[in-house]
C-alpha cells in the first residue's frame, strides 16, 4: 500500500556523476536550463541531447529512466504541443478544416515548446535521480547562505527539509496504518465520487495531523535537550568538498552553453 | 466453527526485488467462544496474520474463511467481514479523530448504515461494555481524556461493530501496570459475557499466560506451538530458542527441578510454586 | 556557601506545577542526590510525576518552586544552559521523535555540531559512541529501517558523543518491545558498569528498577519511597496500592516468608530464589 512509495527518483550509485559535489551538480542544471532555453529552432536540441547522452553514459542512467520521469507530465505535454499547433500565428497553412488552421510556423513552435519541455525535465531528472535528497538539502544549504547576509534564512530552510525528508517514511507508516484502522471499522477510501471520497479522508487526515503535532513538539523537545539552537556557531559533519572532477563538469557544462548560444546566433 | 485458516502463505510485495514472507504455510482452527494468546516476537508474522482475518490483506496462498465467508473469494463482502470480526490495532487511542467520544465510536456503525436509534444504542453499549460512563464522557472530546480512557474509547468503537470476533493487538503496549491490569481484566470481562472469541496478540508472557484459555506461538511467520499455557510453557527450551522463555515461576520449577527438588513440569504460576516450595519446606525444612 | 559536595544532579525541595493555580503539583518539593556513577531508578505510574522530574533534570522545565542543580550549575542560570544540558543527557520515550537526521552517524553528530565541536574531534567521538552501544554496523543506516531497540541506542550515542556526566532515561524503554527493552537495559548498565556512567532511569517496569543500585518510587510528585530494590520491593503492598508491580520472586518470597520459610529479604530474580531455596532446603537427592 502506500508503504510500498519510493522516497524520491534517487537511484544510488557510485559513479563520477553521483560523486560529484551537490552544490556543482545544482549549479549545472542551472546553466543546463539556460542552455535549453537559448536553443533557438528545434534542430539545435542535438547539443542539450549530446549533453544529456554523455550524462547517461558517465551516470549508469539510461534514457529510459529519464522518459520515466517525463511520464507524469504527459498530458501538459500535450495540452502544450496542441496549443501551440493551433494557437500560433503562421501565415504557411498546412492543414485547413472549418476553423483549424495548423501552420507549419505553429507545427515548428509547437515541436520547440514540447521538445524544450521534456529536455528540461530529463535534464532536472539527472540530478534528483544521481544525487541522495539529503545531499540535496546540504547543496541548496551552502548555496544559498551568502543569502543569510540580507536575513534569508538559509540554515533553517535546509533543516526544515532534513527534518522533513527524515519524517516522510515515518509519516507514510503512521498514515497506511491508521488507514487499516479505520478501514476495520468500516470505512471506505476507495469509492464513491470525489466529494464523498474527500470526506472519506477526514478520519485519515485528522489523526494524522494530530499525530504530526505530537511528534513537532517531542522532537522540538529532544532538539533543544541536544542543545539545539539555531545555525549560530554550528559546526558541520559532512563538509562538501570540490574536486577535479567538479572541475571538467563545469567546464563541459559552459563549453555546452557558449555553443548553444553561438549557434543559436550564426544559425538562426 | 469461526474461522479456518488453511496452508496461508503471505508474501509483501512479491515479484520485487523487496519480496519477504512474512508467513509461511499457516493452518489453524479457532473455535466460537476461545479466548486465544497469540504470542511471538516483533516480526513473527502475528500482526500480518491477524490482518488476515478482517480481510485488510489479502493472502498470497491459501485460503481464510471466517464464519463460512471465504476471504479470498472476490464476491465476500468486506464491509460483512469487518462486522464479524472487530480488529483494534496497537495503540488504538492515534486513530480517534471525531470532535466528541460518542461521535467517534458511532463512526463503525454508521458506515454499516444503521438508524440512528440502532447507532445510539450501540454506542451506550459499547461504552458500558469497555466501562465508560456515557452520561460523563460521551459529549466530550476524546483528545481531552486520559491515555487509558482514550483506549478504552478506541476499542468501544470496534465493540460497536458488535463483532464475533475481536482481535486485539497489543492492547497493554505503553499502559502501566495499574492500566495493564485494568485492560485485561476488561477483556477478561468481554470474553466471560458476550460469547465473544477473542484473540490477543502479545508479546508480554504475564499478560497472556493468565488469560487465555489457549496460546499459538509464532516465529519466522510459522505457527510453532500451539496448546494450553500449561503446554506452552512445559516446552521451556523451543520457548527459549524463538526469545521468547517461559514465567518467571516455570523458570523456577525448571531450575529447582534441576538443583535435584522434586517439582512437576507443568507448573507455571506463582500460586503453584507458593504451595510446592511449602511443601518441599514442609518434608524437609532444616535437614541440611 | 562551604565546601559543598557537587552532585551530577541535586533537587532540593523542587516542585514544578503547569499551571499557576494548580493545587496539586506535578513534582512537589522533591529533594534528591544523584551519587556518582550510581543507577538510580524513578519508579513510579503514569502521571505519578515521574516525567515531569526527569525533564527538570536538563533544563527542559524549570523549577516553580526550590533549586534543581545539575553538575552544581542552577538551572535556572541562562548563560549555564547549553552547559547543563551537555552535562545531563536525555533519551526520551518515542524512538521515532528524537532522531533528526536521515543516516545513523549524523543523528550522533547533531549535538556535537549544535556544540560547535570541529569536525576533526566530531569524528572519532561519533565512532567511539556508536561502538559503545554496539552499533558500528549501522552507521550508514537510515534511522527508519532499525528496530525500536536499535533506534534507542542511536539515541544513547548521540547522548554519549556529547560526554556527558549523566544520563537520564526518560521512560526510553516504555514504547519498546521485551527484546527492545531488554537490549536497551543492558545497553546503558554496562555503561554504568564499565565507564561509570551515572543514570537516571525513569519507568514503571519493576523488573528495570530491579537493576538498580537505588529506586525512588514517585507518587503524586511526591517520593514516597527511597531504598535498595530488595528494600523497596518488600514492601509489596504498598508498592501494588501505588499501582505498581514487584518482582514475581519478591512477592513469592514474602509470602513465604509470612507462611513461616525463612528466606532472605534479599530476593529479587529466579537465580536469588533458587540460591536461597538450595540453601535452606536440602534438594532430595543429595539427602544423607
Amino acid at each position: 500500500m502506500l508503504r510500498d512509495i519510493t522516497l524520491g527518483q534517487y537511484m544510488p550509485g557510485n559513479t563520477v556523476v553521483h560523486r560529484l559535489d551537490p552544490r556543482t551538480k545544482i549549479l549545472l542544471t542551472i546553466v543546463y536550463i539556460a542552455m535549453v532555453f537559448c536553443v533557438t529552432s528545434p534542430i539545435w536540441y542535438v547539443i542539450p541531447l549530446a549533453y544529456l547522452f554523455l550524462c547517461s553514459k558517465l551516470s549508469g542512467i539510461t534514457f529510459q529512466q529519464l522518459l520515466k520521469a517525463i511520464k507524469p507530465l504527459r498530458f501538459l505535454l500535450i495540452i502544450t504541443f496542441v496549443l501551440n499547433l493551433f494557437f500560433s500565428a503562421g501565415e504557411t497553412v498546412l492543414v485547413e478544416l472549418g476553423f483549424i488552421k495548423i501552420t507549419k510556423e505553429g507545427l515548428m513552435t509547437a515541436i520547440h515548446f514540447s521538445m524544450r519541455l521534456v529536455f528540461l525535465v530529463a535534464g532536472t531528472s539527472v540530478l534528483t535521480l544521481t544525487t541522495s535528497p539529503i545531499a540535496l538539502c546540504d547543496g541548496i544549504e551552502v548555496l544559498l547562505k551568502p543569502l543569510g547576509k540580507i536575513g534569508f534564512p538559509s540554515h533553517e530552510l535546509a533543516m526544515m527539509m532534513t527534518i522533513a525528508l527524515r519524517f516522510i517514511p515515518t509519516l507514510i507508516e503512521e498514515a497506511d496504518k491508521i488507514m487499516k484502522a479505520q478501514m476495520a471499522r468500516g470505512a471506505d477510501f476507495e469509492s464513491g465520487n470525489l466529494f464523498k471520497r474527500a470526506k472519506a479522508m477526514v478520519p485519515l487526515l485528522v489523526p494524522l495531523f494530530v499525530s504530526a503535532f505530537r511528534r513537532a513538539g517531542e522532537l522540538a523537545m529532544a532538539m533543544e535537550a541536544r542543545c539545539y539552537h539555531g545555525g549560530e556557531g554550528r559546526t558541520r559533519m559532512r563538509v562538501l568538498r570540490f574536486t577535479r572532477n567538479d572541475l571538467y563538469a563545469a567546464l563541459i557544462s559552459v563549453a555546452a552553453l557558449v555553443i548553444t548560444i553561438l549557434c543559436g546566433k550564426w544559425f538562426a | 466453527m469461526p474461522i479456518q485458516i488453511e496452508h496461508l502463505t503471505h508474501t509483501y510485495m512479491p515479484g520485487s526485488p523487496f519480496s519477504a514472507v512474512a508467513l509461511r504455510d499457516i493452518s489453524l482452527t479457532i473455535g466460537d467462544g476461545e479466548l486465544i494468546g497469540l504470542l511471538g516476537h516483533t516480526g513473527s508474522g502475528k500482526t500480518t496474520l491477524v490482518q488476515h482475518l478482517n480481510g485488510l490483506i489479502k493472502p498470497t496462498e491459501g485460503t481464510v474463511i471466517v464464519d463460512g465467508l471465504d476471504l479470498s473469494d472476490k464476491s465476500t463482502s468486506l464491509l460483512e467481514v469487518r462486522r464479524k470480526v472487530g480488529l483494534v490495532f496497537q495503540y488504538p487511542e492515534y486513530q480517534l479523530f471525531e470532535e466528541t467520544v460518542a461521535k467517534d465510536i458511532a463512526f463503525g456503525p454508521r458506515n454499516l448504515g444503521l438508524s440512528e436509534e440502532e447507532i445510539d444504542q450501540r454506542v451506550r453499549s459499547a461504552m458500558s461494555r469497555v466501562g465508560l460512563s456515557y452520561e460523563e464522557i460521551a459529549d466530550r472530546s476524546p483528545f481531552e481524556l486520559s491515555g487509558g480512557q482514550m483506549r478504552r474509547v478506541a476499542i468501544a468503537g470496534v465493540l460497536a461493530m458488535q463483532p464475533k470476533v475481536l482481535v486485539l493487538d497489543e492492547p497493554t503496549a505503553g499502559l502501566d501496570p495499574a492500566g495493564r491490569r485494568s485492560i485485561l481484566s476488561m477483556i477478561r470481562q468481554l470474553h466471560a459475557e458476550g460469547g465473544l472469541t477473542v484473540i490477543m496478540v502479545s508479546h508480554s508472557m504475564d499478560d497472556i499466560s493468565t488469560l487465555a484459555t489457549r496460546l499459538i506461538v509464532m516465529s519466522k511467520g510459522q505457527v510453532v506451538l500451539t496448546g494450553t499455557p500449561r503446554e506452552v510453557f512445559m516446552q521451556r527450551e523451543l520457548m527459549a530458542s524463538i526469545g521468547l522463555g517461559v514465567p518467571q515461576a516455570a523458570e523456577l520449577a525448571f531450575q529447582l527441578r534441576e538443583a535435584g527438588f522434586p517439582v512437576p513440569e507443568d507448573v507455571y504460576t506463582c500460586d503453584e510454586m507458593y504451595s510446592i516450595i511449602l511443601k518441599l519446606a514442609g518434608k524437609e525444612a532444616g535437614v541440611c | 556557601m562551604e565546601n559543598k559536595q557537587v552532585w551530577p544532579i541535586e533537587l532540593e525541595l523542587a516542585s514544578y506545577s503547569y499551571d499557576d493555580e494548580d493545587e496539586s503539583p506535578a513534582v512537589d518539593k522533591v529533594s534528591l542526590q544523584v551519587e556518582k556513577g550510581s543507577f538510580v531508578a524513578i519508579l513510579g505510574h503514569n502521571g505519578s510525576g515521574k516525567s515531569t522530574m526527569a525533564k527538570l533534570m536538563n533544563a527542559i522545565y524549570l523549577p516553580t518552586g526550590g533549586k534543581v542543580l545539575v553538575c552544581g550549575m542552577d538551572t535556572t542560570s541562562d548563560e549555564d544552559l547549553w552547559s547543563i544540558r551537555r552535562h545531563a543527557g536525555m533519551v526520551f520515550q518515542n524512538p521515532d521523535n528524537q532522531i533528526v537526521a536521515n543516516v545513523v552517524r549524523e543523528d550522533v553528530a547533531f549535538g556535537l555540531e549544535n556544540l560547535g565541536v570541529p569536525r576533526e574531534e566530531m569524528l572519532p567521538r561519533i565512532d567511539e559512541a556508536l561502538e559503545a552501544v554496539r552499533m558500528t554496523e549501522k552507521a550508514d543506516a537510515a534511522p527508519h529501517m532499525l528496530s525500536g531497540g536499535q533506534k534507542q541506542r542511536v539515541a544513547i550515542a548521540g547522548i554519549l558523543a556529547m560526554q556527558p556526566d549523566v544520563i537520564i532515561m526518560d521512560e526510553a524503554t516504555a514504547m519498546l518491545d521485551p527484546s527492545g527493552r531488554k537490549e536497551v537495559l543492558k545497553t546503558v548498565r554496562r555503561l554504568n558498569r564499565d565507564r561509570g556512567m551515572t543514570v537516571v532511569w525513569i519507568t514503571h517496569y519493576m523488573e528495570e528498577a530491579a537493576n538498580a543500585d537505588r529506586i525512588v518510587v514517585l507518587d503524586s510528585g511526591r517520593a514516597v519511597m527511597d531504598g535498595t530494590p530488595a528494600q523497596v520491593f518488600s514492601h509489596v503492598e504498598e508498592i501494588k496500592a501505588l499501582g505498581l508491580d514487584v518482582p514475581p520472586m519478591a512477592e513469592l518470597a514474602k509470602r513465604l516468608r509470612e507462611a513461616g520459610l525463612a528466606l532472605d529479604e534479599n530476593i529479587l530474580t529466579v537465580a536469588d530464589m533458587v540460591k536461597e531455596l538450595t540453601n535452606r532446603l536440602c534438594p532430595s537427592k543429595s539427602n544423607t
